[in-house]
């Protein structure tokens, strides 16, 4: 009887799905190398804490010095100068804005990169008792001209301008006189609040702030005030702990996630292409670095045994759907790399394996050397 | 993921999309949304494609999966909002009566309790024993039971139905 009750629901006609299968397999890639570095950063927790101010690291110690966050917010903060455009493009090699304000205790910072967007994100150092992602943190998202920003909390965010909706925003006092909405897709999580505001005509950034303290006061009002104090054009070279002889087959830089943490822990992911994906959704070079002294798996499953070696360091070698490769070494001057050429075009622009990729790689496993 | 594991992934995928496509839309009472947490499942299936294809049943393990996607709590917030700029083309479907009660049967199911939903719908319109089902909630069979009287009855009650006379299922 009761199979008879849904009986009508058995057959229910389906649209055209649009479920993408390239995509998952670009984000489970993602996600493999993102559980790698968390395997690695959980495991430097007993590193002790060797960095002052971790967002001096991102850029060169000669450029403009790190802001050091405010312990207290002040309601009389002056909102930091907005640029008169916005970038067609960035260069994904330098960091385009920086944070002035910021909730106390928010040490740790990732900066992404990309040529249509830029994040930058300040998180309080990981402990073993508060996983990451419940962690406070503030995300900072900027796009270029043209671009809108999604809703949601995808990793990539830019979207076309006009294409990212309008479901869930709110007016909201403006940022420097500038047009902003509260962002209700972007805070599910307790104690969030989301601010975009058009920071350039016709561009937009937004600030998400997640899991603020109680003690920080109320999420909108930090949200406002780190939004009225975001410094912009800021173009500082990031620093990364490798150089390679020539770039990489002809490859320019596309986008870089680099995060240091004051644990001492930090990992690098650069992404090198000619402007174009692979058929997965992937940049055709990835290449990601991180402190890591063992030369073996994790036996957890996130890093397989080494199963051949280069130039004496343990190595493994496997091929990937697409006909590119990756090559993993292990414990090279203290640090863990994986290259990844993301099909077979790249490849053989690099000779046909990634052993000549690595051997021109210069490393530099110390912060403080990193150029 | 070796090559020969990540092909091994894609037409395994490929083969099960539509099945798990109507797993999905009807725990989420939504096609579209469907879509989005057979997306994240499927993703989600990519990482750990190395220990799902070991399983003894690699289909309750997928869908198992997607089970526990659709139950997760953060999911369920973020899938409050659809995140679209024009709204989905509908279903093409044959006008009617039996349309209309569909439609009223969806809505109705939709408003069910998530952990009641996923069993009633595994059960009733996918097939799954009992045991199957408890695996997949990571529960006992007499939980599953429990589930389908209390996910019953509230149907039932949404329906209107509440005088419907029990048949001693779920017991």
């Amino acid at each position: 009887m009761e199979e008879k009750l849904l009986a009508p629901l058995r057959d229910v006609p389906l649209p055209p799905s649009v479920v993408d299968l390239h995509r998952a397999v670009r984000d489970g890639r993602r996600q493999v190398r993102r559980r790698r570095i968390a395997a690695t950063a959980t495991a430097g927790l007993a590193v002790v804490a060797v960095l002052a101010a971790a967002p001096a690291l991102l850029g060169r110690a000669d450029r403009s010095p790190p802001v050091t966050p405010a312990a207290t917010p002040s309601p009389t903060a002056t909102a930091a100068p907005m640029p008169a455009t916005a970038p067609a493009t960035f260069d994904p090699t330098e960091q385009y804005a920086e944070f002035g304000w910021l909730p106390a205790g928010l040490t740790d910072r990732s900066v992404r990169t990309g040529t249509n967007q830029f994040a930058l994100i300040a998180s309080t150092p990981e402990t073993s008792q508060l996983p990451v992602k419940d962690a406070p943190a503030v995300e900072l998202r900027i796009v270029s001209a043209g671009r809108d920003i999604a809703l949601g909390i995808e990793r990539d965010f830019a979207v076309a301008a006009g294409r990212a909706g309008s479901a869930g925003l709110e007016p909201a006092e403006p940022v420097n006189g500038r047009t902003a909405r509260w962002n209700a897709n972007a805070t599910v999580e307790p104690r969030s609040a989301a601010l975009r505001w058009e920071y350039a005509p016709g561009a937009w950034a937004e600030v998400i702030v997640r899991y603020l303290p109680e003690s920080a006061g109320d999420p909108r009002a930090a949200a406002r005030r780190i939004a009225l104090d975001v410094r912009y054009a800021v173009d500082r070279p990031i620093r990364l702990p490798v150089r390679f002889d020539a770039p990489p087959a002809g490859l320019k830089p596309m986008a870089y996630v680099v995060s240091v943490r004051s644990s001492g822990s930090w990992d690098v992911e650069l992404s090198y292409g000619a402007g174009k994906r692979t058929k997965y959704g992937d940049w055709p070079l990835a290449v990601l670095i991180l402190p890591r002294k063992s030369v073996s798996g994790d036996h957890g499953g996130v890093i397989g045994d080494p199963t051949s070696r280069i130039d004496g360091h343990p190595a493994r070698r496997s091929s990937s759907l697409d006909g590119g490769a990756t090559l993993q070494v292990y414990g090279v001057q203290g640090l863990y790399l994986e290259m990844s050429a993301h099909d077979r075009a790249t490849l053989r622009r690099l000779g046909g394996n990634l052993d000549g990729l690595f051997r021109s790689a210069t490393l530099q496993p110390k912060v403080a050397d990193w150029r | 993921m070796r090559a020969d594991l990540e092909q091994e992934y894609v037409e395994y995928v490929t083969s099960r999309l539509p099945a798990l496509r109507r797993i999905a839309c009807h725990l989420t009472g939504d096609a579209h949304r469907g879509d989005d947490l057979v997306q994240t499942a499927v993703t989600r299936l990519y990482v750990g494609w190395r220990r799902a294809r070991e399983a003894d049943n690699v289909d309750a393990y997928v869908r198992t999966v997607l089970v526990r996607v659709f139950l997760d709590e953060k999911r369920r917030l973020w899938s409050r909002v659809r995140l679209v700029d024009t709204p989905p083309e509908p279903a093409p479907a044959p006008a009617g009566d039996a349309v209309e009660d569909r439609e009223v049967l969806h809505a109705a199911l939709a408003q069910v309790p998530p952990r009641q939903r996923a069993v009633l719908v595994l059960r009733f319109l996918h097939d799954r024993p009992v045991d199957e089902v408890a695996a997949t909630l990571g529960c006992t069979a007499g939980t599953v039971k429990s589930q389908t009287s209390h996910g019953l009855a509230s149907l039932r009650r949404l329906l209107g139905m509440d005088t419907y006379a029990t048949t001693g299922e779920g017991k």
